[in-house]
């Protein structure tokens, strides 16, 4: 992708995360008002692809700006088997049913960020 | 006009009452400190509601300082937590 | 009352039944991990609403502009002091209850 759209795609993220913002918002407040418990906690492992500081800052705020999920902590692992150097987070999420779904939706994120916070939009 | 704001004034003042209750009850101090953060986020918004009631011509710009300095409260009651280590 | 005070109204009270949510979250949630996520609600969205609603009751340009700055700041400062306290409790030895799964811990 050219740079020319780079504007435009940050813009593009910054809505889709005020969309997201407000539905896990929901979640947690309609678990909250709903007498009993449906949250299934559980804390994961995510290796991410993120390059710089700024971006595994990002991703990180963003992760917990969404209510429900929150970054517990960073690490870079050296001796990765297929990316050594890579930077992980640990994820506590309440409302994801096992760690393989709540990847996927990290995933998702993580690519809508990298694609919209990379001048050329670049994911590996 | 001042109705809304009194309203929200009394319910951000109730969910203030709570966090003081959890930071004195708290079983572990984690649980403490995120009370306080509660508690700061209560004070930013009951500051910007206070201060349009009253017609303050400073209301955002406390505002704004308040929003930009309260994290260092976060911060350092999480450095105390951990008792100064990293 | 014009539009914008009944807005304005609206948005104030949303934000503040936020703030009543997160409170009865960190009365009702069982450990520091959910708490931290209730009290998200009101430090993410709650404020945003709470300051947009009271600049919708005496809107002037040079208030817009504060607000935008507001929000963007308090969008960057609670995630990082909520990133903060959640690592800090998790050094401190909080247990992560009732999970299903723990990538933090070795496998049982």
């Amino acid at each position: 992708m050219s740079w020319i759209s780079w504007p435009f795609r940050l813009l593009a993220l910054a809505l889709w995360f005020v969309k997201e913002i407000v539905v896990s918002n929901v979640a947690v407040v309609w678990d909250n008002l709903t007498p009993g418990q449906n949250s299934t906690p559980g804390l994961a492992r995510f290796v991410t692809r993120c390059r710089t500081d700024a971006e595994i800052t990002l991703l990180a705020s963003m992760i917990t700006l969404t209510p429900g999920t929150l970054t517990v902590g960073t690490t870079i692992d050296d001796d990765d088997d297929e990316r050594p150097g890579a930077k992980i987070l640990f994820v506590h999420a309440m409302y994801s049913p096992d760690a393989d779904h709540l990847r996927e939706e990290l995933l998702d994120m993580e690519s809508r960020m990298l694609r919209a916070f990379r001048r050329r939009g670049d994911q590996s | 006009m001042t109705l809304g704001l009194d309203i929200g004034i009394a319910i951000i003042f109730i969910a203030c009452l709570a966090s003081t209750y959890r930071i004195v009850k708290g079983p572990s101090e984690a649980d403490r400190v995120i009370a306080g953060d509660l508690l700061l986020f209560g004070t930013i918004g009951l500051i910007a509601l206070f201060g349009v009631r009253s017609d303050s011509p400073a209301t955002f710009d406390i505002v704004l300082v308040a929003s930009f300095v309260g994290f260092l409260s976060a911060l350092s009651l999480a450095r105390i937590l951990t008792r100064g280590k990293r | 009352m014009t539009f914008l005070d009944l807005a304005g109204t609206v948005f104030v009270i949303l934000g503040a039944l936020l703030f009543a949510s997160a409170a009865l979250g960190i009365i009702r949630f069982f450990d520091p991990y959910t708490r931290i996520s209730a009290v998200g609600t009101a430090g993410g969205l709650g404020i945003v609403l709470v300051v947009v609603g009271a600049l919708l009751m005496q809107p002037t340009v040079t208030d817009t502009v504060k607000v935008l700055l507001i929000i963007g700041l308090q969008l960057a400062t609670s995630a990082i002091g909520s990133i903060a306290i959640a690592r800090s409790a998790y050094l401190t030895g909080a247990k992560v209850q009732r999970s299903l799964y723990n990538d933090l811990e070795p496998r049982r």
